[in-house]
Protein backbone atom coordinates (compact mmCIF):
# COMPACT_ATOMS: atom_id res chain seq x y z
CA UNK A 1 0.00 0.00 0.00
CA UNK A 2 2.91 2.40 0.93
CA UNK A 3 4.84 1.51 -2.55
CA UNK A 4 1.59 2.04 -4.46
CA UNK A 5 1.16 5.83 -2.68
CA UNK A 6 4.92 6.81 -3.27
CA UNK A 7 4.81 5.97 -7.01
CA UNK A 8 1.06 7.96 -7.10
CA UNK A 9 2.61 10.69 -5.36
CA UNK A 10 5.65 11.22 -7.36
CA UNK A 11 3.24 11.06 -10.70
CA UNK A 12 1.30 13.38 -9.23
CA UNK A 13 3.65 15.42 -8.29
CA UNK A 14 5.17 15.56 -11.73
CA UNK A 15 1.53 16.17 -13.21
CA UNK A 16 1.49 19.39 -11.30
CA UNK A 17 4.97 20.11 -11.83
CA UNK A 18 3.83 20.14 -15.85
CA UNK A 19 0.41 21.95 -15.16
CA UNK A 20 2.65 24.91 -13.36
CA UNK A 21 5.34 24.80 -16.14
CA UNK A 22 2.44 25.16 -18.63
CA UNK A 23 0.70 27.93 -16.52
CA UNK A 24 3.62 29.84 -16.27
CA UNK A 25 4.85 29.19 -20.01
CA UNK A 26 0.87 30.13 -21.40
CA UNK A 27 0.97 33.42 -19.89
CA UNK A 28 -0.93 32.49 -17.19
CA UNK A 29 -3.96 31.42 -19.19
CA UNK A 30 -6.31 28.95 -16.84
CA UNK A 31 -8.08 27.05 -20.36
CA UNK A 32 -7.77 23.73 -20.10
CA UNK A 33 -5.94 23.61 -23.90
CA UNK A 34 -3.18 25.64 -22.80
CA UNK A 35 -2.59 24.33 -19.56
CA UNK A 36 -2.32 20.30 -20.60
CA UNK A 37 -1.12 20.49 -24.62
CA UNK A 38 -0.66 24.25 -25.25
CA UNK A 39 0.00 24.88 -28.73
CA UNK A 40 3.69 26.34 -29.44
CA UNK A 41 4.52 29.81 -29.78
CA UNK A 42 2.41 31.21 -26.98
CA UNK A 43 4.94 31.13 -24.35
CA UNK A 44 5.58 34.73 -22.91
CA UNK A 45 9.19 35.70 -23.62
CA UNK A 46 10.03 34.14 -20.40
CA UNK A 47 12.46 31.59 -22.04
CA UNK A 48 13.74 32.54 -25.30
CA UNK A 49 12.72 30.07 -28.28
CA UNK A 50 16.20 28.64 -28.46
CA UNK A 51 16.55 27.54 -24.99
CA UNK A 52 12.75 26.40 -24.64
CA UNK A 53 13.53 23.96 -28.08
CA UNK A 54 16.51 23.01 -26.56
CA UNK A 55 14.87 21.63 -23.29
CA UNK A 56 12.24 19.76 -25.68
CA UNK A 57 15.21 18.37 -27.56
CA UNK A 58 16.75 17.43 -24.12
CA UNK A 59 13.49 15.67 -23.38
CA UNK A 60 13.18 13.43 -26.09
CA UNK A 61 16.79 12.83 -26.29
CA UNK A 62 16.42 11.33 -22.49
CA UNK A 63 13.55 9.40 -23.49
CA UNK A 64 15.68 7.61 -26.41
CA UNK A 65 18.48 7.10 -24.31
CA UNK A 66 16.42 5.45 -21.76
CA UNK A 67 14.76 3.11 -24.10
CA UNK A 68 18.00 2.36 -25.55
CA UNK A 69 19.14 1.60 -21.79
CA UNK A 70 16.59 -1.19 -21.79
CA UNK A 71 18.30 -2.88 -24.64
CA UNK A 72 21.80 -2.42 -24.15
CA UNK A 73 22.55 -1.55 -20.59
CA UNK A 74 20.03 -4.03 -19.07
CA UNK A 75 19.42 -7.12 -21.38
CA UNK A 76 22.98 -6.73 -22.90
CA UNK A 77 21.97 -6.27 -26.59
CA UNK A 78 24.69 -4.18 -28.42
CA UNK A 79 21.84 -2.76 -31.00
CA UNK A 80 22.96 0.20 -33.64
CA UNK A 81 19.72 1.05 -35.02
CA UNK A 82 17.66 3.01 -32.82
CA UNK A 83 17.52 5.71 -34.95
CA UNK A 84 15.59 3.84 -37.19
CA UNK A 85 12.69 2.99 -34.92
CA UNK A 86 12.51 6.71 -34.25
CA UNK A 87 11.80 7.65 -37.95
CA UNK A 88 9.11 4.72 -38.01
CA UNK A 89 7.39 6.34 -35.34
CA UNK A 90 8.09 10.19 -36.44
CA UNK A 91 6.59 9.09 -39.96
CA UNK A 92 4.09 6.95 -38.40
CA UNK A 93 2.41 9.53 -36.27
CA UNK A 94 3.18 12.44 -38.66
CA UNK A 95 1.21 10.54 -41.12
CA UNK A 96 -1.94 9.49 -39.20
CA UNK A 97 -2.74 12.96 -37.87
CA UNK A 98 -2.25 14.49 -41.41
CA UNK A 99 -3.87 11.90 -43.70
CA UNK A 100 -6.03 10.09 -41.56
CA UNK A 101 -7.39 11.99 -38.74
CA UNK A 102 -6.67 15.97 -39.95
CA UNK A 103 -9.88 17.32 -38.51
CA UNK A 104 -10.20 15.41 -35.55
CA UNK A 105 -9.43 17.64 -32.21
CA UNK A 106 -5.54 17.61 -31.20
CA UNK A 107 -5.91 16.08 -28.10
CA UNK A 108 -6.85 12.54 -30.17
CA UNK A 109 -4.37 13.65 -32.55
CA UNK A 110 -1.98 13.67 -30.60
CA UNK A 111 -2.96 9.87 -28.98
CA UNK A 112 -3.59 8.46 -31.51
CA UNK A 113 -0.61 9.13 -34.11
CA UNK A 114 1.89 8.12 -31.01
CA UNK A 115 -0.05 4.99 -30.19
CA UNK A 116 0.31 4.13 -34.00
CA UNK A 117 3.82 5.05 -33.84
CA UNK A 118 4.59 2.78 -30.80
CA UNK A 119 2.85 0.20 -32.43
CA UNK A 120 3.68 0.35 -35.60
CA UNK A 121 7.57 0.81 -34.07
CA UNK A 122 6.97 -2.02 -32.09
CA UNK A 123 6.02 -4.31 -34.96
CA UNK A 124 8.93 -3.75 -36.77
CA UNK A 125 10.68 -4.13 -33.35
CA UNK A 126 9.49 -7.45 -32.89
CA UNK A 127 9.86 -8.43 -36.50
CA UNK A 128 13.80 -7.75 -36.12
CA UNK A 129 13.93 -9.27 -33.17
CA UNK A 130 12.88 -12.57 -33.83
CA UNK A 131 14.91 -12.31 -36.76
CA UNK A 132 18.22 -11.18 -34.95
CA UNK A 133 18.01 -13.44 -31.99
CA UNK A 134 20.87 -16.19 -33.13
CA UNK A 135 23.15 -13.31 -33.33
CA UNK A 136 25.06 -11.49 -30.54
CA UNK A 137 27.82 -8.97 -30.34
CA UNK A 138 29.32 -7.26 -33.23
CA UNK A 139 27.07 -8.92 -35.61
CA UNK A 140 23.93 -8.02 -33.78
CA UNK A 141 25.22 -4.49 -33.65
CA UNK A 142 25.78 -4.73 -37.61
CA UNK A 143 22.21 -6.41 -38.17
CA UNK A 144 20.62 -3.45 -36.45
CA UNK A 145 22.74 -0.95 -38.40
CA UNK A 146 22.03 -2.32 -41.40
CA UNK A 147 18.04 -2.39 -39.98
CA UNK A 148 18.29 1.15 -39.83
CA UNK A 149 19.67 1.77 -42.82
CA UNK A 150 16.86 0.23 -44.67
CA UNK A 151 14.42 1.66 -42.73
CA UNK A 152 15.80 5.11 -43.90
CA UNK A 153 16.42 4.44 -47.24
CA UNK A 154 12.53 2.61 -47.89
CA UNK A 155 11.56 6.02 -46.23
CA UNK A 156 13.41 7.86 -48.23
CA UNK A 157 11.85 6.53 -51.47
CA UNK A 158 8.07 6.54 -50.16
CA UNK A 159 6.85 9.71 -52.23
CA UNK A 160 3.74 10.26 -49.61
CA UNK A 161 5.78 11.13 -46.84
CA UNK A 162 7.86 13.56 -48.93
CA UNK A 163 10.68 11.31 -50.03
CA UNK A 164 14.25 13.43 -49.93
CA UNK A 165 12.30 16.98 -49.70
CA UNK A 166 11.51 15.99 -46.50
CA UNK A 167 8.07 16.03 -45.03
CA UNK A 168 6.51 19.90 -44.24
CA UNK A 169 3.45 20.87 -42.15
CA UNK A 170 3.11 18.26 -39.78
CA UNK A 171 1.22 19.82 -36.99
CA UNK A 172 3.02 21.04 -33.81
CA UNK A 173 1.73 19.78 -30.50
CA UNK A 174 4.27 19.03 -27.95
CA UNK A 175 5.40 22.10 -25.39
CA UNK A 176 7.61 22.02 -22.47
CA UNK A 177 5.37 20.79 -19.88
CA UNK A 178 4.13 18.19 -21.49
CA UNK A 179 7.34 16.45 -22.80
CA UNK A 180 8.32 16.93 -19.00
CA UNK A 181 5.90 14.85 -18.18
CA UNK A 182 6.30 12.06 -20.69
CA UNK A 183 9.60 12.20 -20.08
CA UNK A 184 9.20 11.25 -16.30
CA UNK A 185 6.53 9.12 -17.14
CA UNK A 186 9.09 7.09 -19.77
CA UNK A 187 11.49 7.25 -16.82
CA UNK A 188 9.34 5.38 -14.25
CA UNK A 189 7.80 2.90 -16.74
CA UNK A 190 11.28 2.10 -17.66
CA UNK A 191 12.19 1.86 -14.12
CA UNK A 192 9.35 -0.21 -13.45
CA UNK A 193 10.16 -2.56 -16.20
CA UNK A 194 13.78 -3.36 -14.71
CA UNK A 195 12.70 -3.77 -11.22
CA UNK A 196 9.89 -6.18 -11.99
CA UNK A 197 10.27 -9.90 -13.07
CA UNK A 198 11.14 -8.96 -16.56
CA UNK A 199 14.12 -6.67 -15.50
CA UNK A 200 15.12 -9.27 -13.36
CA UNK A 201 14.92 -11.92 -16.07
CA UNK A 202 16.78 -8.70 -18.49
CA UNK A 203 20.11 -8.26 -16.16
CA UNK A 204 20.13 -12.14 -15.93
CA UNK A 205 21.09 -12.34 -19.46
CA UNK A 206 23.13 -10.20 -19.32
CA UNK A 207 25.21 -11.42 -16.78
CA UNK A 208 25.13 -14.63 -18.46
CA UNK A 209 22.88 -15.95 -20.64
CA UNK A 210 23.15 -20.01 -20.15
CA UNK A 211 23.28 -19.78 -16.47
CA UNK A 212 20.08 -17.53 -17.19
CA UNK A 213 18.72 -20.37 -19.41
CA UNK A 214 19.21 -23.31 -16.48
CA UNK A 215 17.62 -20.86 -14.11
CA UNK A 216 14.07 -20.86 -16.24
CA UNK A 217 14.60 -18.23 -18.02
CA UNK A 218 13.85 -18.24 -21.70
CA UNK A 219 16.35 -15.62 -23.26
CA UNK A 220 14.84 -15.63 -26.60
CA UNK A 221 11.33 -14.34 -25.38
CA UNK A 222 12.68 -12.10 -22.87
CA UNK A 223 15.25 -10.49 -25.35
CA UNK A 224 12.32 -10.72 -27.91
CA UNK A 225 9.96 -8.40 -25.26
CA UNK A 226 13.20 -6.19 -24.69
CA UNK A 227 13.36 -5.38 -28.45
CA UNK A 228 9.35 -4.56 -28.42
CA UNK A 229 9.47 -2.70 -25.42
CA UNK A 230 12.18 -0.48 -26.80
CA UNK A 231 11.07 0.10 -29.93
CA UNK A 232 7.56 1.31 -29.07
CA UNK A 233 9.50 3.57 -26.47
CA UNK A 234 11.18 5.02 -29.79
CA UNK A 235 8.77 5.14 -31.91
CA UNK A 236 6.63 7.54 -29.40
CA UNK A 237 9.97 9.80 -28.70
CA UNK A 238 10.16 9.72 -32.45
CA UNK A 239 6.14 10.87 -32.94
CA UNK A 240 6.88 13.70 -29.96
CA UNK A 241 10.32 14.43 -32.26
CA UNK A 242 7.73 14.85 -35.52
CA UNK A 243 5.03 17.03 -33.57
CA UNK A 244 7.74 19.01 -32.17
CA UNK A 245 9.83 19.80 -35.11
CA UNK A 246 6.91 19.92 -38.05
CA UNK A 247 9.60 19.00 -40.53
CA UNK A 248 10.98 15.81 -40.71
CA UNK A 249 13.90 14.56 -42.84
CA UNK A 250 15.39 11.03 -43.39
CA UNK A 251 19.03 13.29 -42.59
CA UNK A 252 17.81 13.49 -39.23
CA UNK A 253 17.59 10.09 -39.08
CA UNK A 254 21.19 8.11 -40.47
CA UNK A 255 22.89 6.05 -38.02
CA UNK A 256 24.88 8.76 -36.60
CA UNK A 257 21.81 9.44 -34.46
CA UNK A 258 21.84 6.10 -33.33
CA UNK A 259 25.16 6.27 -32.35
CA UNK A 260 24.50 9.42 -30.59
CA UNK A 261 22.03 7.95 -28.65
CA UNK A 262 24.80 5.21 -28.27
CA UNK A 263 26.87 7.35 -27.13
CA UNK A 264 24.88 8.94 -24.14
CA UNK A 265 24.54 5.01 -22.66
CA UNK A 266 28.13 4.73 -22.75
CA UNK A 267 28.77 8.06 -21.32
CA UNK A 268 26.55 7.64 -18.65
CA UNK A 269 27.31 4.04 -17.98
CA UNK A 270 25.85 1.45 -19.26
CA UNK A 271 23.06 -0.32 -16.85
CA UNK A 272 22.50 2.53 -15.21
CA UNK A 273 18.88 4.25 -15.48
CA UNK A 274 20.49 7.60 -14.29
CA UNK A 275 23.79 7.42 -15.93
CA UNK A 276 21.38 7.01 -19.09
CA UNK A 277 19.81 10.68 -18.30
CA UNK A 278 22.87 12.08 -17.28
CA UNK A 279 24.58 10.66 -20.74
CA UNK A 280 22.19 11.91 -22.20
CA UNK A 281 21.67 15.65 -20.95
CA UNK A 282 25.31 15.96 -21.15
CA UNK A 283 25.52 15.01 -24.72
CA UNK A 284 22.92 17.53 -25.98
CA UNK A 285 23.79 20.80 -23.66
CA UNK A 286 27.37 19.98 -24.53
CA UNK A 287 26.88 20.75 -28.04
CA UNK A 288 25.45 23.93 -27.89
CA UNK A 289 27.30 25.40 -25.45
CA UNK A 290 30.23 24.64 -27.84
CA UNK A 291 28.07 25.88 -30.76
CA UNK A 292 30.74 29.55 -30.69
CA UNK A 293 33.69 26.84 -31.71
CA UNK A 294 31.17 25.45 -34.38
CA UNK A 295 30.50 28.74 -35.97
CA UNK A 296 34.09 29.92 -36.29
CA UNK A 297 35.44 25.92 -37.21
CA UNK A 298 32.30 26.03 -39.77
CA UNK A 299 31.81 22.27 -39.40
CA UNK A 300 29.67 20.18 -37.38
CA UNK A 301 31.32 19.59 -34.35
CA UNK A 302 28.96 17.15 -32.98
CA UNK A 303 29.84 14.11 -34.00
CA UNK A 304 33.92 14.82 -32.90
CA UNK A 305 32.41 15.61 -29.76
CA UNK A 306 30.71 12.16 -29.35
CA UNK A 307 33.18 10.60 -30.98
CA UNK A 308 35.56 11.77 -28.64
CA UNK A 309 33.79 11.53 -25.71
CA UNK A 310 32.82 7.68 -26.51
CA UNK A 311 36.59 7.18 -26.75
CA UNK A 312 37.54 8.63 -23.91
CA UNK A 313 35.05 7.43 -21.71
CA UNK A 314 36.06 3.96 -22.74
CA UNK A 315 39.68 3.68 -22.11
CA UNK A 316 40.03 6.47 -18.59
CA UNK A 317 36.55 5.22 -16.87
CA UNK A 318 34.63 1.89 -19.27
CA UNK A 319 31.73 1.75 -16.55
CA UNK A 320 31.26 5.69 -17.22
CA UNK A 321 30.10 8.23 -15.44
CA UNK A 322 27.27 6.72 -13.07
CA UNK A 323 28.71 3.00 -12.97
CA UNK A 324 26.40 0.76 -11.68
CA UNK A 325 25.22 3.70 -9.29
CA UNK A 326 21.83 5.21 -9.32
CA UNK A 327 20.10 7.68 -7.87
CA UNK A 328 17.65 7.30 -4.99
CA UNK A 329 14.94 7.86 -7.02
CA UNK A 330 15.50 5.41 -9.33
CA UNK A 331 17.12 3.15 -7.38
CA UNK A 332 15.34 -0.62 -7.28
CA UNK A 333 15.52 -0.21 -2.73
CA UNK B 1 39.87 8.15 -46.64
CA UNK B 2 43.39 9.29 -44.84
CA UNK B 3 45.47 7.06 -47.40
CA UNK B 4 44.11 9.11 -50.28
CA UNK B 5 43.98 12.38 -47.96
CA UNK B 6 47.94 11.50 -46.98
CA UNK B 7 48.48 10.82 -50.97
CA UNK B 8 46.68 13.93 -51.79
CA UNK B 9 49.00 16.15 -49.87
CA UNK B 10 52.54 13.92 -50.89
CA UNK B 11 51.36 14.75 -54.80
CA UNK B 12 50.21 18.90 -53.96
CA UNK B 13 53.62 19.60 -52.21
CA UNK B 14 55.67 16.29 -51.89
CA UNK B 15 55.95 15.71 -56.06
CA UNK B 16 54.27 19.16 -57.02
CA UNK B 17 55.57 19.04 -60.78
CA UNK B 18 55.26 15.15 -61.24
CA UNK B 19 54.38 13.46 -64.15
CA UNK B 20 51.60 10.64 -64.31
CA UNK B 21 53.40 7.42 -64.43
CA UNK B 22 53.61 4.25 -62.81
CA UNK B 23 56.45 5.27 -60.89
CA UNK B 24 54.49 8.68 -59.07
CA UNK B 25 51.72 6.01 -58.55
CA UNK B 26 54.04 3.71 -56.39
CA UNK B 27 55.48 6.41 -54.66
CA UNK B 28 52.54 8.18 -53.61
CA UNK B 29 50.86 4.61 -52.63
CA UNK B 30 53.65 3.50 -50.72
CA UNK B 31 53.57 7.03 -48.71
CA UNK B 32 50.32 7.18 -48.47
CA UNK B 33 50.62 3.42 -46.53
CA UNK B 34 53.66 4.84 -44.40
CA UNK B 35 51.04 7.63 -43.35
CA UNK B 36 47.70 5.59 -42.56
CA UNK B 37 49.95 2.82 -40.98
CA UNK B 38 51.76 5.79 -38.77
CA UNK B 39 48.37 6.60 -37.69
CA UNK B 40 47.23 3.27 -37.30
CA UNK B 41 49.92 2.37 -34.77
CA UNK B 42 49.23 5.97 -33.11
CA UNK B 43 45.38 4.62 -32.31
CA UNK B 44 46.92 1.10 -31.31
CA UNK B 45 49.06 2.43 -29.02
CA UNK B 46 46.21 5.25 -27.43
CA UNK B 47 42.99 3.80 -27.55
CA UNK B 48 43.39 -0.03 -27.77
CA UNK B 49 46.30 -1.06 -25.89
CA UNK B 50 44.27 -0.22 -22.32
CA UNK B 51 41.64 -2.21 -23.10
CA UNK B 52 43.56 -5.49 -24.32
CA UNK B 53 41.71 -7.05 -21.56
CA UNK B 54 38.13 -5.41 -21.59
CA UNK B 55 35.01 -7.26 -22.66
CA UNK B 56 34.36 -7.31 -26.44
CA UNK B 57 31.84 -4.83 -26.40
CA UNK B 58 34.76 -2.14 -24.88
CA UNK B 59 36.39 -2.53 -27.79
CA UNK B 60 33.86 -2.45 -30.51
CA UNK B 61 32.16 0.78 -28.98
CA UNK B 62 36.16 2.27 -29.21
CA UNK B 63 36.41 0.92 -33.00
CA UNK B 64 33.01 3.25 -33.47
CA UNK B 65 34.60 5.75 -31.55
CA UNK B 66 37.57 5.99 -33.32
CA UNK B 67 36.08 5.47 -36.89
CA UNK B 68 33.87 8.68 -36.12
CA UNK B 69 36.41 10.75 -34.63
CA UNK B 70 38.99 10.25 -38.03
CA UNK B 71 36.13 11.09 -39.90
CA UNK B 72 35.09 13.98 -38.44
CA UNK B 73 38.47 15.25 -37.33
CA UNK B 74 39.51 14.66 -41.07
CA UNK B 75 36.63 17.37 -41.84
CA UNK B 76 37.96 19.99 -39.37
CA UNK B 77 41.52 19.10 -40.53
CA UNK B 78 41.38 18.84 -44.52
CA UNK B 79 37.91 20.62 -44.63
CA UNK B 80 34.36 19.06 -45.03
CA UNK B 81 34.03 20.13 -48.91
CA UNK B 82 35.37 17.37 -51.49
CA UNK B 83 38.69 18.01 -53.48
CA UNK B 84 39.97 17.25 -56.23
CA UNK B 85 42.58 14.09 -56.64
CA UNK B 86 44.75 14.49 -59.27
CA UNK B 87 45.94 11.89 -62.34
CA UNK B 88 48.97 9.74 -61.15
CA UNK B 89 48.47 7.63 -63.61
CA UNK B 90 48.05 7.86 -67.50
CA UNK B 91 44.88 6.97 -68.65
CA UNK B 92 43.69 5.69 -71.77
CA UNK B 93 40.91 3.85 -73.28
CA UNK B 94 41.03 0.12 -74.16
CA UNK B 95 38.36 -0.53 -76.59
CA UNK B 96 37.68 -4.49 -76.01
CA UNK B 97 34.86 -4.40 -79.18
CA UNK B 98 31.02 -3.91 -78.56
CA UNK B 99 29.97 -1.25 -76.53
CA UNK B 100 32.89 -2.63 -73.90
CA UNK B 101 35.40 0.25 -72.88
CA UNK B 102 37.47 -0.35 -70.51
CA UNK B 103 39.54 2.55 -68.22
CA UNK B 104 43.40 1.43 -68.22
CA UNK B 105 42.79 2.83 -64.42
CA UNK B 106 40.23 0.00 -63.48
CA UNK B 107 42.96 -2.77 -64.87
CA UNK B 108 45.80 -1.24 -63.18
CA UNK B 109 43.59 -0.84 -59.70
CA UNK B 110 42.65 -4.33 -60.17
CA UNK B 111 46.30 -5.77 -60.47
CA UNK B 112 47.75 -3.60 -57.92
CA UNK B 113 44.63 -5.08 -55.18
CA UNK B 114 45.44 -8.04 -56.81
CA UNK B 115 49.01 -8.13 -55.74
CA UNK B 116 48.42 -6.73 -52.22
CA UNK B 117 46.05 -9.37 -52.00
CA UNK B 118 48.42 -12.32 -52.97
CA UNK B 119 50.91 -10.59 -50.58
CA UNK B 120 48.18 -10.69 -47.22
CA UNK B 121 48.17 -14.40 -48.50
CA UNK B 122 51.21 -15.52 -48.35
CA UNK B 123 51.80 -13.28 -45.25
CA UNK B 124 49.18 -14.78 -43.20
CA UNK B 125 49.21 -18.43 -44.14
CA UNK B 126 52.46 -18.99 -44.99
CA UNK B 127 54.91 -17.02 -42.99
CA UNK B 128 55.72 -17.70 -38.96
CA UNK B 129 54.00 -14.12 -38.09
CA UNK B 130 50.71 -15.31 -39.58
CA UNK B 131 50.19 -18.18 -37.79
CA UNK B 132 51.39 -16.06 -34.51
CA UNK B 133 48.51 -13.73 -35.91
CA UNK B 134 46.00 -16.66 -36.38
CA UNK B 135 46.96 -17.97 -33.14
CA UNK B 136 45.92 -14.84 -31.15
CA UNK B 137 42.52 -14.44 -33.66
CA UNK B 138 41.43 -18.17 -31.56
CA UNK B 139 42.96 -17.42 -28.04
CA UNK B 140 44.57 -14.72 -26.55
CA UNK B 141 45.39 -16.31 -23.57
CA UNK B 142 46.57 -19.31 -25.27
CA UNK B 143 48.39 -17.31 -27.62
CA UNK B 144 50.85 -15.51 -24.91
CA UNK B 145 51.45 -19.19 -22.64
CA UNK B 146 52.54 -20.86 -25.61
CA UNK B 147 55.47 -17.70 -25.93
CA UNK B 148 53.82 -15.57 -28.90
CA UNK B 149 54.55 -11.73 -27.90
CA UNK B 150 51.05 -10.60 -28.33
CA UNK B 151 51.54 -6.80 -28.20
CA UNK B 152 54.40 -7.40 -31.00
CA UNK B 153 51.93 -9.25 -32.97
CA UNK B 154 49.14 -6.93 -32.89
CA UNK B 155 51.01 -3.87 -33.45
CA UNK B 156 52.29 -5.27 -36.79
CA UNK B 157 48.63 -6.09 -37.82
CA UNK B 158 47.36 -2.82 -36.84
CA UNK B 159 50.51 -1.78 -39.43
CA UNK B 160 49.50 -4.12 -42.21
CA UNK B 161 45.82 -3.18 -41.90
CA UNK B 162 45.85 0.35 -41.74
CA UNK B 163 48.99 0.33 -44.63
CA UNK B 164 46.23 -1.30 -46.75
CA UNK B 165 43.44 0.81 -46.11
CA UNK B 166 45.73 3.56 -47.07
CA UNK B 167 46.54 1.89 -50.28
CA UNK B 168 42.80 1.26 -50.69
CA UNK B 169 42.47 5.24 -50.05
CA UNK B 170 44.60 6.30 -52.98
CA UNK B 171 43.02 3.72 -55.16
CA UNK B 172 39.53 5.59 -54.30
CA UNK B 173 41.51 8.49 -54.97
CA UNK B 174 42.46 7.31 -58.84
CA UNK B 175 39.22 5.83 -59.43
CA UNK B 176 37.22 8.76 -58.34
CA UNK B 177 38.99 11.55 -58.40
CA UNK B 178 36.50 13.65 -55.63
CA UNK B 179 37.68 13.01 -52.26
CA UNK B 180 36.04 14.15 -49.09
CA UNK B 181 36.76 13.26 -45.29
CA UNK B 182 33.73 11.35 -44.95
CA UNK B 183 34.50 8.80 -48.46
CA UNK B 184 35.62 6.02 -45.98
CA UNK B 185 31.92 5.10 -44.30
CA UNK B 186 30.16 3.34 -46.48
CA UNK B 187 32.97 1.85 -48.09
CA UNK B 188 34.01 0.35 -44.40
CA UNK B 189 30.53 -1.02 -43.83
CA UNK B 190 30.44 -2.64 -47.25
CA UNK B 191 34.17 -4.43 -46.13
CA UNK B 192 32.67 -5.51 -43.15
CA UNK B 193 29.71 -7.26 -45.17
CA UNK B 194 31.98 -8.25 -47.60
CA UNK B 195 34.06 -10.32 -45.26
CA UNK B 196 30.98 -11.36 -43.33
CA UNK B 197 29.57 -12.67 -46.50
CA UNK B 198 33.01 -14.59 -47.53
CA UNK B 199 33.55 -16.09 -43.84
CA UNK B 200 35.27 -14.19 -41.44
CA UNK B 201 38.80 -14.55 -41.37
CA UNK B 202 38.97 -16.23 -44.96
CA UNK B 203 40.79 -14.35 -47.68
CA UNK B 204 39.58 -15.85 -50.51
CA UNK B 205 35.70 -15.17 -49.10
CA UNK B 206 36.20 -11.89 -48.55
CA UNK B 207 37.41 -11.12 -52.49
CA UNK B 208 34.67 -13.77 -53.38
CA UNK B 209 32.21 -11.58 -51.16
CA UNK B 210 33.56 -8.09 -52.07
CA UNK B 211 33.09 -9.32 -56.25
CA UNK B 212 29.42 -10.59 -55.56
CA UNK B 213 28.38 -7.41 -53.51
CA UNK B 214 29.81 -4.97 -56.06
CA UNK B 215 28.24 -6.75 -58.53
CA UNK B 216 25.02 -7.09 -57.19
CA UNK B 217 24.75 -3.36 -56.29
CA UNK B 218 25.53 -2.25 -60.18
CA UNK B 219 23.06 -4.39 -61.30
CA UNK B 220 20.46 -3.05 -58.38
CA UNK B 221 21.92 1.05 -59.44
CA UNK B 222 21.25 -0.15 -63.19
CA UNK B 223 17.80 -1.45 -63.43
CA UNK B 224 15.98 -0.95 -60.47
CA UNK B 225 16.49 2.43 -58.57
CA UNK B 226 20.40 3.95 -57.37
CA UNK B 227 18.80 5.25 -54.05
CA UNK B 228 18.12 1.33 -53.73
CA UNK B 229 21.29 0.56 -53.95
CA UNK B 230 23.18 1.18 -50.41
CA UNK B 231 19.86 -0.44 -49.19
CA UNK B 232 21.26 -3.73 -50.62
CA UNK B 233 24.31 -4.44 -48.58
CA UNK B 234 22.45 -4.60 -45.82
CA UNK B 235 19.58 -6.77 -46.79
CA UNK B 236 22.92 -9.39 -48.33
CA UNK B 237 24.56 -8.56 -45.06
CA UNK B 238 21.20 -9.50 -42.75
CA UNK B 239 20.26 -12.44 -45.03
CA UNK B 240 23.78 -14.40 -45.00
CA UNK B 241 24.14 -13.57 -41.27
CA UNK B 242 20.48 -15.17 -40.89
CA UNK B 243 20.68 -18.02 -43.42
CA UNK B 244 24.45 -18.92 -43.36
CA UNK B 245 25.96 -17.40 -40.30
CA UNK B 246 29.33 -18.79 -40.96
CA UNK B 247 29.50 -17.06 -44.81
CA UNK B 248 30.02 -18.68 -47.78
CA UNK B 249 32.93 -20.43 -47.40
CA UNK B 250 33.49 -20.09 -44.06
CA UNK B 251 33.45 -23.29 -41.71
CA UNK B 252 31.32 -23.37 -38.49
CA UNK B 253 32.62 -23.22 -35.40
CA UNK B 254 31.68 -25.10 -32.58
CA UNK B 255 30.74 -23.02 -29.09
CA UNK B 256 31.98 -25.20 -26.18
CA UNK B 257 30.85 -23.92 -22.71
Amino acid sequence: MKKINSTLLLILMFLGGALIINFVMSGFSVSPGSLLWMKPGRFDGLISPYYYSILIILGINIILSVSLALLNGFTGLFTMGHAGFMAIGAYTSASVVTFLLPNAPFVIQLFCGSLAAGAFSALVGFFIGTSCLRLNGDYLGMVTLGFGEIIRIVLLNIDAVGGARGMTDIPVYMNLGSVFLLTIITILVIKRIRDGRLGRAMLAIKENEMAANMMGINPLSIKVRAFVISSFIAGVAGSFFAHSEGYLSTQTFTFTKSFEVIAMNVVGGLGSLSGAIVGAGILTVLPEGLRKLQDLTGIDIRMIIYALTMVLIMILRPQGLMGNKEWKWLSSK
Amino acid sequence: MLGSFVGLYFIRYGIPNAEPSFLTAIMVIIVAMAGSALIGVIIEKFAYRPLRKSPRINILITAIGVSLLLEYGGQLVFGASPQFFPDILPRKNIDLGGNIILDSNQITIFVISFVLMQLLQFMVFKTQFGRAMRAISHSLETANLIGINVNKVIFITFIIGSSLAGAAGVLYGVAYPKIDPLLGVLPGLKAFIAAVLGGIGNITGAVIGALILGLSETYVAGYISSTYRDALAFVILILVLLLRPAGLLGSKKIEKV
